[in-house]
């Protein structure tokens, strides 16, 4: 099964690369990747320095993201929890906000929002504080959906915070933080990868180093605490791996919606297992696919120019959310 | 060996804190489980059952007082050498979707297995055993939405079998089962603790099970726990004292409660028939409409027939078929 999704992956990847505004011709891609003879140096140029990093945010990013949203439904027991929906990602967006922002007069002009580790620290720092406020919340509220429509007031209050922020920002400042709340993937140049890398990975391998103590949560906190499970470090390994993985994707593509709540979903549909050594990889799998597809039809052609990828995610994914809203099967 | 003490408590006091208020809930002072005993834990509502047994398994902490586990203080255990001591059931139902009843039950491997959390061979064998144990093996390859509360509280206790503990602690374990899922639970544990010296203690709230099925009584009474077997439990009136209520009593008969009625209506019953369940179900109808039987009575007058299967009554010179029309007229008889 993990096989076929990754089979899907690379088709749907070669379909990613294929169209475009650059609609590239399927045997100049295979001659561009495999063979070392000369070929069309544009074309070259387009899937190098574009296409291909754009390829590789969509994965990275629709994994993190997944896994992401796997994390925080098992250690909340709330099938609704996402990094979206309850507000991590906006947290990030604030931390981002103040950076370039509130702290205006001290960043040069150039500063290139995208591109630095001290936008991933501020996306790490939002992100991570909104979760701790989400988790103090969620001990004392047991009702999944007035968790959810919590974590949706945080993200609103957050939202308007960054409005206000937004007053104290240069026109072209704003410009560049507007366009980044919108999520995109292509953004992302090869140098990132030397930050998101690291990060990404940071928090995969806590999360596999997890999965043990993720699926004595599948009976709840107390079945777990009798079995011997130490609740604190596993929360905090967890909730650390949830802000690399989810902070890091919103500090270099911006907030993207919807994909980390449903995806997980998709999971344990398709592979019929409450185990996290299955639903990690396969939730990553996923991820990836729903990101290159949403990617695929942002730039479908006959558009003018690219749709955000976070209209296509909501699109995809609101119709899902609400089926598991008034399914309310749990997990 | 049947007599080793596994669990004992020494002044314990379990309550909780919550706002930097203590509330003392309830007092465990020399009490204790032994080896293969089957204790029942009994008291009213709020007298904090849960409240204790939880804090012997560690989700809740004991305000003060020491508690002995293989007579080492418990607090001396971490919390992964408890769980390889002490086993959990609760009374909340779990709903888990694509969890098997095998995977389930293999939850309970948790504290055995290393970091990885790979079942051996051993632990394999061992999560089948106890979903034997428990009488489902047919079902090992459910998903556990798709079986009964009953079937499903009983994954809940192979579980605890898995978890391969000398003592296991249930909270209500069947306290929203029908009847003959009850006695299935109750069954199993008896199981237990003859053929693999498992230590049970459980609390309730249905006295004839308790009694029926423990070896020992933990009562809660003015916040006091009061450890005996049910028979001298019985024997000492204390099952009188526990209900607020005075009109509940304890039926020695019986091996339970009922609700003491006032009554005030005599009533002269003469039986044309020997059969004894006869007597019985009408000395309960009476009894339930606030009349005793007073043979000197010639004012109230009923007769009975049952011939043939066959009921008759005659009462004030009518003539009933069957008891649901004698108490209607009995009840327009009396107002």
């Amino acid at each position: 099964m993990l096989t076929a999704s990754i089979i899907f992956l690379v088709l749907f990847s070669f379909i990613d690369i294929i169209l475009g505004s650059v609609i590239i011709p399927f045997k100049d891609i295979l001659k561009s990747i495999f063979s070392s003879q000369e070929i069309e140096s544009a074309y070259n140029t387009i899937i190098f320095d574009f296409k291909l990093p754009k390829l590789y945010t969509a994965i990275i990013a629709g994994a993190s993201l997944s896994v992401a949203g796997l994390l925080m439904q098992t250690v909340f027991r709330n099938p609704l929890a996402g990094p979206y929906v309850l507000g991590i990602s906006s947290g990030a967006s604030l931390g981002v906000a103040i950076l370039l922002l509130g702290f205006a007069g001290i960043l040069p002009e150039t500063y290139n929002l995208t591109g630095s580790w001290a936008t991933a620290i501020a996306a790490w720092i939002g992100a991570g504080l909104v979760l701790i406020l989400i988790f103090l919340i969620s001990l004392r509220v047991s009702n999944v959906i007035t968790v959810l429509i919590i974590g949706v007031l945080i993200g609103s209050a957050i939202s308007s915070l960054v409005n206000l922020l937004q007053y104290i920002g240069s026109a072209e400042k704003l410009k560049t933080f507007i366009l980044w709340t919108m999520g995109s993937l292509g953004g992302v140049t090869k140098e990132h990868f030397y930050i998101i890398i690291p990060a990404i990975s940071a928090g995969f391998i806590l999360a596999i180093f997890s999965i043990k103590q993720l699926d004595s949560l599948i009976l709840g906190e107390n079945y777990a605490k009798t079995m011997g499970v130490n609740l604190l470090i596993t929360r905090i390994s967890v909730f650390t791996a949830t802000t690399l993985l989810a902070g890091t994707v919103t500090a270099f593509c911006g907030p993207i919606g919807f994909v980390g709540i449903i995806v997980p979903h998709l999971a344990r549909l398709i592979f019929d297992t409450a185990s996290h050594k299955i639903l990690i990889p396969a939730s990553a799998i996923i991820g990836a696919i729903m990101l290159v597809v949403s990617d695929i039809i942002s730039q479908l052609p006959g558009l003018t120019g690219t749709v955000p990828i976070n209209s296509v995610t909501a699109i995809l994914g609101i119709p899902i959310v609400i089926k598991i809203i008034l399914d309310k099967k749990g997990f | 060996m049947q007599n080793e003490i596994v669990l004992n408590f020494e002044n314990a006091i379990a309550g909780y804190s919550a706002k930097h208020k203590i509330s003392e809930i309830v007092k465990i002072d020399n009490i204790s489980a032994k080896k293969a005993e089957i204790i029942a834990l009994i008291g009213i509502n709020g007298a904090g059952k849960s409240t204790f047994l939880k804090s012997i398994i560690g989700l809740n902490k004991f305000i003060s007082g020491n508690v002995f586990l293989k007579n080492i203080n418990i607090k001396k255990y971490s919390s992964k050498q408890i769980a390889k001591i002490i086993s959990f059931v609760s009374s909340e139902i779990i709903t888990a979707g694509h969890l098997t009843v095998f995977d389930l039950v293999a939850l309970g491997r948790y504290p055995h297995t290393n970091s990885t959390g790979k079942l051996s061979e051993n632990d394999i064998q061992k999560i089948e055993n106890a979903i034997e144990t428990v009488g489902l093996k047919n079902l090992t390859n459910k998903s556990i939405n798709e079986i009964s509360d009953g079937e499903r509280q009983r994954v809940m206790i192979a579980r605890a079998l898995a978890q391969d503990t000398e003592i296991i602690i249930m909270d209500e374990p069947a306290s929203f089962l029908d009847l003959q899922n009850k006695y299935a639970v109750y069954g199993i544990m008896k199981k237990l603790a003859e053929n693999q010296n498992k230590t049970i203690i459980f609390s309730t709230h249905d006295i004839n099970i308790a009694l029926k099925f423990s070896d020992k009584l933990w009562i809660i009474y003015e916040k006091n726990i009061i450890e005996n077997s049910p028979e001298d439990i019985i024997l000492s009136g204390l099952l009188n004292n526990i209900f607020e209520n005075k009109n509940i009593i304890f039926d020695t008969k019986s091996l339970d409660y009922k609700i003491e009625q006032t009554l005030n209506k005599p009533i002269n019953v003469k039986f044309n028939t020997d059969n004894s369940d006869i007597k019985i179900l009408i000395e309960n109808a009476l009894k339930r409409n606030g009349f005793y039987i007073d043979l000197k009575n010639e004012k109230t007058f009923l007769e009975v027939q049952y011939q043939n299967k066959k009921l008759e009554f005659q009462f004030n010179r009518n003539k009933y078929f069957n008891f649901y029309e004698l108490i209607s007229a009995l009840k327009n008889y009396s107002s």
